[in-house]
């Protein structure tokens, strides 16, 4: 991330910002998407983010830490969206999957299919490290920056969300005799 | 069973597919957006003074020595705003303080996050606005008043303000255990008793910033297996409305202290927060900070 850019919109300069906001706001949206799993609901925590970054970009005292101070900003619109739509209904549509599903092999529909509903039954905290650490590779450590948590508890986070998801695999593959059978 | 790299691997490939975002839309919202939105300043010396015109310069001096005079005139013996009085002590116990008093417009306001060195007005997070001072060495984040970083670091201490909606009945195992209290210190105080899950002395009856004040203290010892415990520390209460994101974090090895004064038949919550390695210099200077404490009313 360029800094001079982070700068130059810290001093107000929209088209600075503007740069700076391509360059995130794809990852950003692919972030908010895998989190909240939904992408109306994403998109709105990618705008908020984003405003939310141009208001308070002053106050960054180290423009260096842009990057991960603005993923704190969209955890945060993560939360806030998500917790919005807890008070509707839960939202069940799946994530469209790219390839037919007569080329993929049964085995692994049924495997996303668990890791979806699995996934979907997490906090959002435990979602938001989860998606950092297996979808942007970042380290423990930076996650807990990032998240402003103690290293432990993104540590426990992941564990405690790697448990549930390997439950819910579990469960699946407990479940297959008896489809066999019917 | 299935196995632990397949798990991983399973989630990896999982939730990688369907890369293909486009934030052109948002991105175009957003940019349109810019104009109406005015950006929040910050709270440290503009770096842009030498683009201000002499006249705003001149009125700028002059704003200051006005402040200056004013911070000055305030600090002389007799003032309700005066420097802490340190009494070195490992356990925090608040002293006698002077009795609540009216605002005074000349204090400035706790500012969101920084260094801080001075007295300041708070008004976030407590149902009654109070004066506080604050040594240098000290910053503020999101509220909470700190030296050192209290998530990582194992010696820092903390002071922060709460307004309490709900408490964990167990403060260990506190995922879906949060339940609304009310707005009363009784009622707080008696939801505090009543909690499970840590080790606490109290209630005690004391005074802080003039207010007859009960103080908890509750402590997670540094032998503490805090692994049983969601996400591996302990909680009192969430923030306010039952806000989850905030609470007070009660790591392996702190010692906190919780203040529950009432001012208009509503309780604030004083968090003083500190570990087994904190330094006594850095406990003194929280107890400094927490006898500072004046209510305004």
């Amino acid at each position: 991330m360029d800094d001079d850019l982070v700068i130059r919109a810290q001093r107000g300069d929209k088209e600075a910002f503007g740069l700076l906001a391509s360059e995130i706001a794809d990852r950003f949206l692919a972030v908010a998407r895998r989190i909240l799993r939904d992408i109306d609901l994403a998109e709105d925590a990618t705008q908020q983010a984003l405003l939310s970054a141009w208001q308070d970009l002053p106050r960054l005292r180290d423009p260096g830490r842009f990057e991960a101070w603005a993923y704190r900003l969209l955890a945060h619109a993560c939360y806030a969206e998500g917790r919005k739509d807890r008070r509707w209904a839960p939202n069940l549509r799946l994530l469209p999957i790219d390839e037919p599903i007569a080329r993929e092999d049964l085995s692994s529909v049924i495997d996303r299919d668990q890791l979806e509903r699995g996934f979907r039954r997490l906090t959002l905290e435990h979602r938001a490290v989860v998606v950092l650490y297996h979808y942007l590779d970042k380290p423990l450590d930076e996650i807990a920056r990032i998240l402003e948590i103690p290293v432990g508890t993104a540590h426990s986070r992941l564990h405690h969300a790697m448990r549930n998801l390997r439950a819910a695999l579990d469960a699946d593959a407990r479940q297959e005799p008896r489809e066999a059978v019917r | 069973m299935t196995a632990e790299r397949d798990v991983t691997r399973l989630v990896r490939s999982w939730i990688r597919e369907d890369g293909h975002e486009s934030a052109g839309r948002v991105l175009q919202v957003v940019l349109s957006r810019l104009d109406s939105t005015p950006q929040r300043r910050s709270w440290w010396p503009a770096r842009r003074i030498s683009n201000l015109n002499s006249a705003y310069k001149v009125v700028l001096a002059a704003a200051g020595v006005l402040v200056a005079a004013i911070v000055g005139y305030n600090l002389l013996p007799g003032s309700t705003v005066g420097p802490p009085t340190a009494s070195p002590s490992p356990s925090l116990a608040p002293t006698a303080a002077p009795a609540t008093v009216g605002p005074s417009p000349t204090i400035p306001p706790l500012p969101a996050g920084g260094a801080l060195d001075g007295t300041y007005l708070v008004t976030s997070n407590t149902q009654t606005p109070f004066q506080v001072t604050v040594p240098a060495g000290w910053t503020v984040t999101s509220g909470m008043i700190t030296k050192g970083d209290f998530y990582n670091e194992r010696n820092a201490v903390l002071l922060r303000p709460w307004i309490v909606s709900h408490v964990y009945s167990d403060s260990c195992q506190w995922q879906g255990a949060m339940q609304p209290v009310g707005p009363s210190k009784a009622e707080l105080v008696g939801a505090l008793s009543a909690q499970t899950g840590r080790e606490a002395t109290g209630p005690d009856e004391v005074t802080l910033g003039g207010l007859p004040t009960t103080r908890f203290v509750l402590s997670v010892p540094g032998t503490f297996d805090a692994g049983a415990c969601d996400d591996g520390y302990l909680r009192p209460f969430p923030g306010a409305n039952g806000n989850e994101d905030l609470a007070p974090p009660m790591f392996v090895g702190s010692i906190t202290e919780i203040y529950v004064v009432e001012t208009g038949g509503k309780a604030t919550a004083i968090q003083a927060a500190r570990y087994e390695g904190s330094s006594a210099a850095d406990v003194a200077e929280l107890q400094a900070v927490l006898d500072s404490i004046v209510f305004l009313q």
